[in-house]
Parts: structure tokens; sequence; C-alpha cells
């Protein structure tokens, strides 16, 4: 019997391990040689919503939802910000899934306003970090996560993507999702369960 | 008081379907096509799987049922879309090289008449492209269409020796829509099948870059279905004023989607601005998207007021549709220049009697040095 078990759960996870495998790593460049280089996300001065600072302990074995906003954005934002909060209801109790919101406009978007933000949500601040960096520092860990920002002509707007990231509990991005297509936010919580089978 | 409750429940229900089906029958036929759709596929009312198979350099994606019911002009019909890569288990650089779309029917087998393809969008993610090149400065710059294939130009190859360079894991997306200018039968099925082709890296190869231009015309945003008006004859009809709805710097509201009266028409519009040439670069692929009533669309230099190429669209005689549309090839390519003007020309000769829409684009392909300079410095792993 106690065979069985193991074969049965040898074969479950298996199964989890080829699903994880079909989502390939995409955090790789070509670097100024030519080559290919892959690389896993890294935060350096960036804090949250209550002022702490987001560490490597903070992303530690977390699976992570990312994405790129303002808060007085009146474009894609606030359907972003819709979808991301289902993301967030769908995996509340699971402690390994972290969505992390990244500020453009630091200027204006302050630890007080973005807690606002947050409390907003409904969703626990443990649950979703807002945070925020100078310009240069959040536009350096935007080309990480291989998107950029600009401040439209008439300085009303940001340009900024209306994609989000998934990274594994390796800080290396697993998949891209536009917000704004059902679908694709469909396939993002299929892939966050696919991912959670790595490290559950 | 289990009975108020039922009671209750049951006239809430009644509500709650009377004010639905009031709201749906009030929508526009292709809101009513998605909702439609999503029943259908979500329910498992008709096939709801994607058939992607790879095979021979060929990239093949068969979409789930799609159930047509009625008549569906341009942009109404039921649509599907998916992101997609052309190969998940690599990271090997391809040159996608060839693009075909058609409808066939729910066996996977038979051909249909492509009658029943409104347009395949095929887009790119423009940040994970450009950035994995270190070309960051081009992400949000262009819409990332790859291209667009629509009803009387299926299928199309880049010349030889050019292509759009994608790593095998590279997200891509495709969104593909119904069209029914005709068949007021009962409902019927079909599936699109999209075919990609592709060749492995090779430094031979030279990459290409999409550019979309398109014709826009102003609107008056009081009164958007009034007019045109003699002061301004060139004022269009949007068909709604929800998509494909632009402001220009003056704050003027353009349509690129617009209604066609019964009769001649000719449309100009300037699309240096769209075209945003940082240098000269050569043209070497054109693939135009019309809607039935269009005759001719023309690519023009104003500069030096040469026509660049003439697609010209033959409809159908017996019924509504487009036939076949010119497209431009050529290695050798033609020169465009940063500093000269270009322009679209549209005739339309709307013989039906009534107001039908119009859209006119042209996705342009142009030689990209920038990119070549990053692709020759590439090695292989």
């Amino acid at each position: 019997m106690k065979q069985l078990q193991f074969i049965l759960l040898a074969i479950v996870l298996m199964g989890c391990q080829s699903n994880v495998e079909e989502l390939p790593i995409l955090s790789y460049k070509i670097n100024s040689e030519g080559e290919k280089e892959t690389y896993s996300i890294k935060y350096s001065n960036f804090k949250d919503q209550d002022g702490l600072h987001v560490s490597a302990e903070t992303i530690q074995n977390k699976i992570i939802v990312a994405n790129f906003f303002f808060t007085r954005c009146p474009s894609i934002c606030p359907p972003m910000r819709t979808e991301l909060i289902k993301v967030a209801e769908e995996f509340i109790t699971n402690d390994a899934v972290l969505l992390i919101s990244h500020t453009i406009d630091p200027k204006n978007d302050t630890i007080e306003v973005l807690k606002n933000y947050s409390e907003a949500t409904a969703i626990p601040n443990h649950k979703w970090l807002f945070v925020t960096s100078s310009e240069e520092n959040t536009k350096h860990l935007a080309a990480q996560f291989m998107t950029n920002f600009k401040p439209n002509e008439d300085g009303t707007d940001f340009y900024h993507s209306s994609y989000i990231a998934l990274l594994d509990h390796n800080q290396n991005i697993r998949g891209f999702y536009n917000s704004l297509i059902p679908e694709e936010v469909t396939r993002l919580k299929k892939d966050i369960k696919t991912l959670l089978t790595s490290i559950n | 008081m289990n009975s108020k409750i039922l009671k209750y429940s049951v006239l809430l229900l009644l509500v709650a379907i009377s004010v639905g089906g009031i709201y749906y029958l009030n929508l526009p036929s292709r809101h009513k096509a998605i909702i439609k759709t999503r029943i259908n596929h979500t329910f498992g009312l008709v096939d709801n799987t994607w058939n992607i198979t790879n095979k021979d350099q060929t990239l093949s994606l068969i979409t789930p049922t799609l159930v047509v019911d009625q008549i569906y002009k341009s942009m109404e019909g039921p649509k599907v879309m998916r992101s997609f890569q052309i190969d998940s288990k690599t990271d090997d650089l391809v040159w996608i090289t060839s693009f075909e779309t058609k409808a066939i029917s729910t066996n996977e087998v038979d051909a249909l008449s492509n009658d029943y393809i409104c347009h395949t969008n095929i887009d790119f993610y423009d940040g994970e492209h450009y950035s994995r090149w270190n070309l960051n400065e081009r992400i949000g710059q262009h819409y990332p269409r790859l291209t667009s294939m629509s009803n009387g130009i299926e299928k199309y190859n880049f010349p030889d020796g050019y292509g759009f360079p994608v790593f095998g894991n590279e997200n891509l997306f495709l969104s593909t829509q119904t069209l029914n200018h005709n068949i007021k039968s009962d409902p019927f099925s079909v599936k699109h099948q999209i075919n990609l082709g592709y060749k492995p890296h090779s430094k031979t190869m030279k990459p290409l870059q999409s550019k979309t231009v398109f014709i826009m015309l102003p609107y008056n945003t009081d009164n958007p279905f009034q007019g045109p008006t003699e002061a301004n004859p060139n004022m269009c009809l949007p068909v709604e004023t929800g998509n494909h709805s632009y402001s220009n710097d003056e704050g003027e509201s353009l349509s690129g989607h617009w209604v066609v009266f019964p009769g001649k028409k000719r449309y100009s519009y300037d699309i240096t601005h769209q075209l945003q040439l940082k240098d000269s670069t050569t043209l070497h692929h054109i693939a135009t998207h019309l809607h039935p009533y269009a005759e001719t669309l023309t690519l023009k230099n104003k500069t030096k007021d040469t026509v660049i190429f003439t697609s010209i669209a033959e409809n159908y005689t017996d019924k509504t549709g487009l036939k076949r549309v010119s497209s431009f090839s050529s290695a050798e390519g033609v020169m465009l220049y940063p500093d000269h003007a270009y322009e679209l020309i549209l005739e339309v000769n709307n013989t039906s009697g009534s107001d039908q829409d119009m859209m006119a684009s042209m996705f342009l392909f142009l030689y990209d040095k920038e990119m070549h300079e990053q692709l020759k410095a590439y090695k292989v792993n």
C-alpha cells in the first residue's frame, strides 16, 4: 500500500515538475558581448507603504506578481488595479503569493499616498506591497522587469505598460500578461498555481 | 416564511433576468457576440480548445469554434485571442517569415470561404522584445503590432532574406475575428487556422520592423453621428467613438473607423507622424487592410510627389466582400526618408446603396538597421 502511495506521489510530483517547466525563464538579455545572460530580479533601496525596506528577505521564496503604476493615473491603472485585486483575493490565504506594485511617480506618490491607495484596495499590506524609490532606481528595476516608463509630452500622464510580470521563487521572470485582457488574467492565475506547485 | 423567501427570490430572479435581457438586447452586435462567445466557450457548448502544432518550421494555431449566427460586419463578429510562443521549450532565435490565416470547418480539415475572416492580428510584447536586445527606448513608441491579415489579404511571405526575429519562448499575441457580410440562414460554425512560417537563425537574415499607418478622419465630438458639413466635407461619422478614436495635437477628435455613404469618395491623410522615421531606411513589404467597397489605397511620398505603391482591392460583384487586395514585396526595397512627408489616399465606391463602414491601414515592413547591429553581435549558444 505504501509503495502504491509512493508511486502515486511520484507521478503527481513528476506531473507538477513538467508543468513548471512549461513556463520558460524569460529574464534573459543579450549582453554587450552578444551572449545570452540570464538574471534574477534584485531590489535595492525600495520602501513599501509602511515605510519598510524591500529586501531580499521580503521576496525570498515568494511567487511575485509585479506591475508599474502611479496613483494619479487616469488611464490604464484603474482597470489594472481591479484585476490585481481579483488576483490578490484569489490567493489571499496563500502566503507564498505576493503582489508588488511599483510607482513610477515617486515625487507625488509618497509613502503616505501609497498607504492610502493600499487601504482603498482592502487587501492586507503583507499581501500587496506598494513600493517607491528614486526615479533612477525605479527605471533600473523597470529594465530588469523588461519594461520602461516615460512622461507624456503634455506632462499629464506617463507611458507605462499594462503588462504584469510573474516571478518564481528564485526571482526569475516566468511570464508576462496583459492585465487589460481577461484571458490573460486567467492565464496569470493558472500560471501562479503552476508555480506554487514548485514550492509547496 | 420559507415560501415568502422563495417568492421574493423568484421575483428577484425574474427582475434580474428582465433587466439583463433588456440590457443585452440594447447592446451593439459586437458586444452581443462577445457575450455569446464567452457563454459558448465557458460552458463548453462548442469546442473551446485551441489546437496548436509545430511542424516543418510552421506554427499552426487552430482556434476554438466560433458560431456565426447573424450578419457580422467588420469588427463585429465572434472573436478569440490568446498569447502563444513559437516554441516555449527553447530560447533559440528564429525568424518569422510568413503569415497565413484561413477559415476552416469544425472538423479542422475542410477549407471554408475566407469571407468568414474579418482580421487576424499578431502582436508582440514590445517590453520583452526590445528589452532583450537593449533597445529599451523603443518600448511604448508604437503599438506593437507585428502584422494583420484580413479579408482579401490572408497570406503573405516576406521577401527572401528578410524576417522578424523572435526567441522561441518569446510571447506573441493572437487575436482573430469572424466576418459575415452575406449569409442570413441558420447559425453555422467556423474555426480559423493561423500559420506562421519561420526559419532558424542565420547571419544572412535581415530584420524588418513593422509600422502601422492608417487613415484617420476628424469628427465633431458634440454630434459624432451627424455630418459631414459644408465647412468640413472631409469629416467622418465614426462607427462608434469608443474604439479607433484618437486626438491630435490640436485636440481634434479623429476616427480610424468610419461610415461611408453610397457613391464615390476620396480620402487622404498625412501619415508622416505615424511613421516616426529616425533615419532613412528601405521599405520591403506592405500588407493592406481595407473594408468592402474600397477600391484603392495609395502610399505616396508627398515631398517628391511620387506614388510608392497602390494597393488594389478587388470587390466581389455578386456579394459583399473583398476578393483580393494586392500587396507589395521587394527584396531591393524603396527608400523612405525622415525629412519627407508621406500620405495615404483612399478611393471608395460604395455601390451597395446603403451606408457602409470603412478602415484603411497599411502595415509597412521596414529594414531595421538598429536591430541588425544587435543581431550582428549575437552569438548562438
